[in-house]
């Protein structure tokens, strides 16, 4: 806590700030005030955490989930085969450019309204950081290793699990730490487009009603999941990552 | 009775010619250096015995499958335990956990490292590791031990007592050892017989008995004998060098 007080005390100077200077300007619909904000969260409690807020976060499991897999598994697959890699590393290399937000209106055009399309923007956004971390992380591990299990006898399965698969793990964090913030812009994003509910659709909603507040809220949200992800994650990352490669 | 023994060995990277019809062998229970220059091939040879490179020419015959490796720098896993770390060679060997642990925990123990088997190789000084190192390469074959330069990497003091502390240990396991070394008074203190490589590519290596007793006593380096069996391994060596 200690180490924190410094931040905790500027951040909470610049929301007094905030308070203030909304205040002194007092048009709420282009910047509201913090009590405001939080106000108008009260005010809409029951939409916004039993309907939107389940609506982005189902969005974001299957997304992220459908990404590992198929990340993860692209990762194993080209480590596995020297073709498989030279077939599809040039082609991750080169999505990584594409802008994949400006897809998300093929999506919409395609899925409609129904869940694959925010579904589909945030496994676009979080794939190809996650194959590619993991592969480079597998591929990351160090050849004497390898070369000593040869000499015990150990099957190429065994140099797997035992020492690609543990190389790979500070890689495989780093792009997760990446990714689940990233997949977030995608699910609000993919919301703006083509959604009926979630907490990207109702900022939006709010935009057109030019109310500031009720903007403000859902952001608050969506930022508060994103931050809580990547504190989950560190703590995952501090448990299972128990040494530090120097 | 022979532990290893390798057969009109030639091999060939690329296009240069390193082992060229190369005849050695080792005894059950000796201990036998071999020194020679930087570069000479002698890794190459280790990697022969050891199954990383696949022969070309001549035969090596091993009594046991498995030879224990020990490598130059520790190559300690870093996300294992200690512990983790000298099963390696028995789990890759589908021996059963509980047995791994316990085979490992005793040969821990004898060497007073017990206490860090929980502990991170981080955690470790130099030579601590490489008795763990050790203990994984005892782990890894019933018999012969390969040790490719161990000591190099560490200071004077530690070297000093890991070389004690190998031999102790090689004599009362009676375990069979071939070691690399540059070190030309390590060999002379540790070895049974020295094989010394006196060209490139690697014909025929020189051999020496060592006219010492065991238990051997570091004093009895300093014999005129002794001084002058160095002298003239020195002087092959840098002959082998030019």
């Amino acid at each position: 806590m200690k180490k924190n007080a410094p931040a905790i005390i500027v951040g909470g100077i610049l929301l007094v700030l905030w308070e203030i200077v909304a205040r002194m300007i007092n048009e709420m619909y282009i910047l509201p005030s913090p009590t405001a904000i939080v106000l108008k969260m009260w005010e809409f409690r029951e939409a916004l955490f039993t309907v939107h807020l389940p609506a982005t976060a189902e969005v974001l499991a299957i997304g992220l989930a459908l990404s590992l897999l198929l990340g993860i598994g692209l990762a194993i697959a080209m480590n596995s085969s020297s073709w498989v890699e030279r077939a599809f590393y040039p082609l991750l290399i080169a999505s990584q450019t594409v802008p994949i937000t400006a897809l998300a209106p093929i999506f919409v055009l395609w899925f409609g309204y129904t869940i694959w399309s925010k579904v589909l923007v945030t496994v676009l956004i979080t794939f190809f950081p996650i194959a590619i971390n993991t592969f480079d992380g597998l591929k990351s591990s160090k050849r004497e290793f390898e070369e000593l299990m040869l000499t015990y006898g150990a099957s190429k399965w065994q140099v797997f699990k035992k020492l690609q698969m543990p190389s790979a793990l500070p890689q495989l964090f780093t792009s997760l730490k990446v990714a689940v913030p990233l997949s977030i812009i995608g699910a609000a994003i993919g919301e703006w487009l083509g959604a009926q509910a979630g907490l990207g659709y109702f900022s939006k909603r709010m935009m057109t009603q030019l109310d500031g507040a009720g903007v403000f809220a859902p952001i608050v949200i969506l930022s508060a999941m994103a931050i809580i992800s990547v504190i989950i994650l560190r703590i995952a990352e501090k448990k299972l990552i128990t040494w530090r490669k120097d | 009775m022979e532990s290893l023994s390798l057969e009109q060995l030639s091999f060939r990277y690329d296009d240069k010619l390193i082992l060229d019809g190369l005849d050695l062998y080792v005894k059950k229970g000796e201990f036998v250096s071999i020194i020679g220059p930087s570069g000479c091939g002698k890794s190459t040879l280790f990697r022969l015995i050891t199954g990383l490179e696949k022969l070309q020419q001549g035969m090596i015959r091993k009594e046991y499958e498995f030879v224990g490796y020990m490598p130059q720098r520790d190559a300690l896993m870093p996300w294992r335990t200690i512990l983790k770390n000298t099963t390696l060679p028995l789990e890759c060997k589908k021996v059963s956990k509980a047995d791994a642990t316990a085979k490992s925990m005793a040969l821990l123990k004898q060497f007073g490292l017990d206490h860090y088997a929980n502990n991170y190789p981080r955690d470790l000084s130099g030579g601590m590791k490489q008795r763990v190192s050790f203990i994984r390469a005892l782990n890894a074959s019933e018999d012969i031990l390969l040790l490719d330069e161990p000591f190099s990497a560490l200071d004077a003091l530690t070297k000093i007592e890991l070389q004690d502390w190998l031999y102790n240990q090689a004599k009362s396991l009676n375990k069979t050892i071939l070691f690399i070394t540059h070190d030309v008074d390590e060999a002379l203190y540790l070895s049974d017989r020295i094989y010394t490589v006196t060209e490139t590519p690697i014909q025929q290596m020189h051999e020496t008995v060592v006219p010492l007793e065991h238990p051997r006593i570091r004093e009895n380096l300093g014999s005129e004998e002794i001084q002058k069996l160095k002298i003239d391994l020195l002087h092959l060596l840098q002959k082998g060098r030019s």
